[in-house]
């Protein structure tokens, strides 16, 4: 199936960085923002919104993108064994035939043609055979919310990124992490970090001035914090994070525009770049594709999908400014594999371990882990898991994100090695930057000071 | 009386108000409040207990049953107590399957406003607390403390009422306690209990689980379990960090009683302090509450309004609290992406009000008489100066402007959205 929407964007990208629309001017932003925090007073909970977006990334801070391939991808058919007799015999007419060879026995599916060139210049890790060591049910919701919670212990009441994200500064106010879509996922959550869902529409709540009476209605709601309510502080604070909502919405229009033509994961992708771009101290993101769960009809359905995955990756990097390309790093992920055997259907049921991608300019391309003998599966008759999937999070949280991946974890897991180096800023070709000097403004600039100075105030606002 | 109304259930209407102002003193609007005996049947949706779908149908189908009990119960107080206790005595669904923290909170229901005694007792051996807090996997051979310790002091005492050693003796005083092997019911297996003795709040003997709770709340430990409960429900109704002093008279009141919550609220709202102008203004509405006085207040079902499709993102997921503390509440409930979240709610139900009839007419009325009929919709007795100015000012423009549909529409919209309704 031809992907046109994904066509779509990327024709619409296909332009220099410095005119891409929403590459919105960091600093215009911030006067913009200063310029509302005078209007509306000295109310320290206005800042809510502003103060974290006023933090930008660090220069040698990493950004995540999670991509969560739901429903169980399945892996045989992602990375695909060339010419093993078990595979051609047991997948019958599901079998890849054709795959993009990465190597002599092993190839992309064909859908992925533009993440094997990504994966030639370098900058994919392929980690084969990752899953749960010890499982004992192949249900979506239990495998998901393992994978999500990535703990040694049984709880799955908070995500691995979420346990993170408690820890940095200002994630309590949020636009630390962001979810593109409307809901948040477990491995977001944690126990006091906000996590902000944006809508790829950016149906953003105040944003939209299009009609008269929405511009109405918006300003009666900045309005309401025009001076004091009169019913104490509370009231203050709630009428001050209602204005700051809707100006803030108004502020991150820019971000989309030209609007995203849906929800499909190259749209996320595209939101998540823009995002990006903008510097408004966003570590996390967080996007989705589904359904995987191919117990039917599976070569179409999976190669629609792959394709789906394949552009997104691609519009991404190329509506992300080069000069952030150094500082982010996707890792898909999906809750199980797939059984080896084809079924009545021509899909396949749910199975063990799988693949994933890790993909960015400083990952250490190539493979990782082990690819599993068909030959001799579990008892189960499913391909062996080799690494298991909290090692991924392991080799992503210590060097990536500078956490500690034992207290995160829970646990201590084998670190893969899957970056060649730490973040940093990739110097623009004709960029005039200082080798060791960061082309994006520091956290030292004044005018960021300015913002944060009140961040001290605004701690009221989240501690309950 | 709409303060009342506000924090003993999820928003008083006209209707409501009228009633309580009939009444000759705040003693018997009190009373009246706290009478229980119209509090409807609570039958299992069948939904709850689907066997294709255990999570996601059996979640909607829970919160709908809660949320429109809430929004239309004669017995408010019920529906408000239950929603302290499930953020108390709590239970996640990221952990334990719907079907089994929809009883929880049906037993907790039941047992809201009675005995503390009878309620945790209940609360030990109720299903989805053992899988929760690994109440189910305690044994002899390998004991968890996790259960004991989150009783001790989280539910019961709070922190430096107990020692690291009551902590372990709480924990073998459990076992055995566990779980029948589908995990869905409790059950006692004796040769997994603890027989031996062990030394809990200083005294020796052989502790079983159900002594322990009885020792917490008739025993030895009764005053700082008053007083952890007092003040936390104190902080529920009223306003955070009641003094030491308050929370001292609360939990005499709760002890003089037997432990009896019902006792304990009643003691709470006769406080002149519970009607002090800084009292009315000191929480906030939790998204589950402010869905709840939205559907109440416009007379919408669950079913009409998704609440499955708004709790998470305005930062609430009813069934499913952060972790064992519950959600922390108060200030916490206000940021930017919960504005937004809410913000998208009510520019849907803003239509789906208006359709049916909310704040029809409004149009025709001048601003002042507008603004007030939606006050008055929306249970807003004493609104801010600015909030009503500005209120009239749109419903103004919208006038001066030939836009007469926008009145109800956006005044449904802003009143939603304005520092009152926000208010709890």
């Amino acid at each position: 199936m031809p992907d046109l929407e994904a066509e779509d964007i990327q024709r619409l990208l296909s332009r220099p960085a410095a005119t891409i629309p929403g590459q919105l001017d960091r600093r215009k932003f911030l006067m913009g923002a200063l310029a509302t925090a005078g209007a509306l007073g000295a109310m320290p909970a206005f800042f809510d919104g502003f103060a974290s977006a006023a933090t930008p990334v660090g220069a040698d801070e990493g950004i995540l993108l999670v991509l969560q391939l739901g429903g169980g991808n399945d892996g045989l058919n992602t990375v695909v064994p060339i010419g093993d007799a078990t595979y051609l015999s047991r997948r019958g007419k599901l079998a890849i035939t054709n795959p993009l060879p990465i190597t002599s026995t092993l190839g992309l599916h064909p859908a992925l043609g533009k993440l094997k060139a990504r994966y030639d210049a370098g900058k994919v890790a392929i980690v084969q055979g990752v899953g749960q060591p010890y499982i004992n049910d192949l249900s979506h919701f239990s495998s998901t919310a393992s994978w999500m919670a990535g703990t040694a212990g049984y709880s799955r009441s908070t995500g691995w990124l979420g346990r993170w994200l408690d820890g940095v500064p200002e994630s309590s106010a949020g636009l630390r992490a962001v979810t593109l879509g409307t809901s948040i996922p477990l491995h977001l959550a944690g126990q006091q970090a906000v996590i902000t869902a944006v809508d790829t529409t950016g149906d953003l709540f105040g944003a939209d001035r299009s009609s008269p009476y929405m511009v109405k209605v918006n300003d009666a709601l900045i309005g309401f914090a025009s001076g004091p309510t009169g019913k104490g502080p509370l009231a203050d604070k709630l009428a001050a994070a209602e204005a700051a909502s809707v100006k803030l919405a108004g502020s991150l229009n820019p971000i989309f525009t030209p609007a995203v033509p849906d929800r499909t994961l190259s749209s996320q992708l595209t939101v998540a770049a823009r995002l990006i771009n903008a510097n408004l101290g966003i570590r996390v993101f967080n996007a989705s594709l589904g359904s995987f769960d191919t117990h039917d009809n599976q070569a179409v359905r999976q190669a629609s999908m792959l394709a789906q995955l394949d552009a997104a990756i691609d519009a991404f990097y190329r509506t992300l400014s080069p000069t952030w390309a150094g500082r982010v790093t996707i890792v898909t992920f999906s809750e199980f594999g797939r059984r080896i055997e084809v079924n009545a259907s021509n899909g396949t049921d749910h199975g063990s371990s799988s693949p994933l991608f890790v993909v960015g300019d400083r990952v250490k391309g190539g493979l990782y882990g082990q690819f599993p003998r068909l030959d001799r599966p579990d008892a189960r008759g499913n391909p062996l898991v080799h690494v298991d999937y909290r090692s991924v999070y392991a080799s992503i949280l210590g060097p990536w994100l500078k956490a500690d991946p034992v207290a995160l974890l829970g646990g201590s897991y084998e670190d893969l090695g899957l970056f060649a180096t730490a973040p940093a800023p990739v110097t623009p070709p004709d960029g005039p930057a200082p080798a060791g000097k960061p082309a994006t403004p520091s956290k030292a600039t004044a005018t960021i000071r300015g913002i944060r100075g009140t961040a001290s105030v605004r701690g009221t606002v989240s501690v309950g | 009386m709409a303060h009342l109304l506000r924090r003993a259930g999820f928003g008083g209407r006209k209707a409501d108000i009228d009633a309580l102002v009939a009444l000759p003193t705040w003693v018997a609007v009190v009373d009246r409040v706290l009478t229980t005996t119209a509090n409807p049947a609570d039958p299992i949706p069948v939904a709850v207990d689907d066997t294709v779908d255990l999570y996601h149908k059996p979640w909607v189908a829970s919160v709908h049953h809660w949320m429109d009990r809430m929004a239309t119960s004669p017995t408010p107080i019920v529906e408000k107590m239950t929603l302290f206790w499930h953020g108390h005595l709590t239970t996640s669904v990221n952990d334990v399957l719907p079907r089994l923290v929809h009883r929880q909170i049906r037993t907790y229901r039941a047992n809201s406003l009675g005995d503390l005694h009878t309620l945790l007792q209940a609360m030990a051996v109720d299903p989805a607390m053992l899988g929760y807090l690994n109440g189910g996997s305690n044994v002899v051979k390998q004991p968890n403390e996790n259960f004991g310790r989150e009783v001790l002091e989280l539910f019961t005492l709070g922190n430096g009422q107990f020692s690291e050693s009551d902590v372990t003796a709480m924990a073998r005083a459990w076992t055995g306690h566990n779980l029948t092997d589908d995990r869905q019911r409790y059950v006692f297996r004796p040769l997994d209990h603890d027989g031996g003795s062990k030394t809990l709040f200083g005294i020796t003997r052989n502790w079983d689980g159900p002594a322990t709770i009885t020792e917490i709340v008739r025993g030895s430990r009764q005053q700082a379990c008053a007083r952890h409960l007092a003040g936390r429900i104190w902080a529920f109704f009223a306003y955070p960090n009641p003094s030491a002093a308050l929370v001292d008279q609360l939990a005499a009141a709760f002890i003089a009683s037997g432990m009896n919550i019902k006792a304990l609220l009643r003691a709470i709202f006769l406080r002149p302090e519970f009607r002090l102008a800084s009292t009315r203004t000191a929480l906030v509405r939790s998204p589950v509450e402010w869905l709840v006085a939205a559907m109440r207040h416009t007379g919408m079902s669950a079913a009409e309004i998704h609440p499955e499709w708004w709790l998470e993102r305005i930062g609430q997921r009813l069934l499913a609290p952060p972790n064992v503390a519950g959600w922390r509440g108060g200030e916490a409930w206000i940021s930017t992406s919960s504005q937004w979240a809410k913000g998208a709610f009510v520019k849907w139900v803003r239509w789906e009000a208006n359709t049916r009839g909310v704040l029809a007419g409004t149009a025709a009325m001048t601003p002042a008489t507008a603004v007030s009929t939606a006050f008055a919709q929306y249970g807003i007795d004493q609104p801010s100066a600015l909030t009503r100015q500005r209120l009239e000012q749109f419903v103004a423009g919208e006038k001066a402007g030939i836009r007469d549909w926008s009145v109800s529409v956006n005044l449904t919209a802003l009143t939603l959205l304005s520092p009152d309704f926000q208010l709890a």
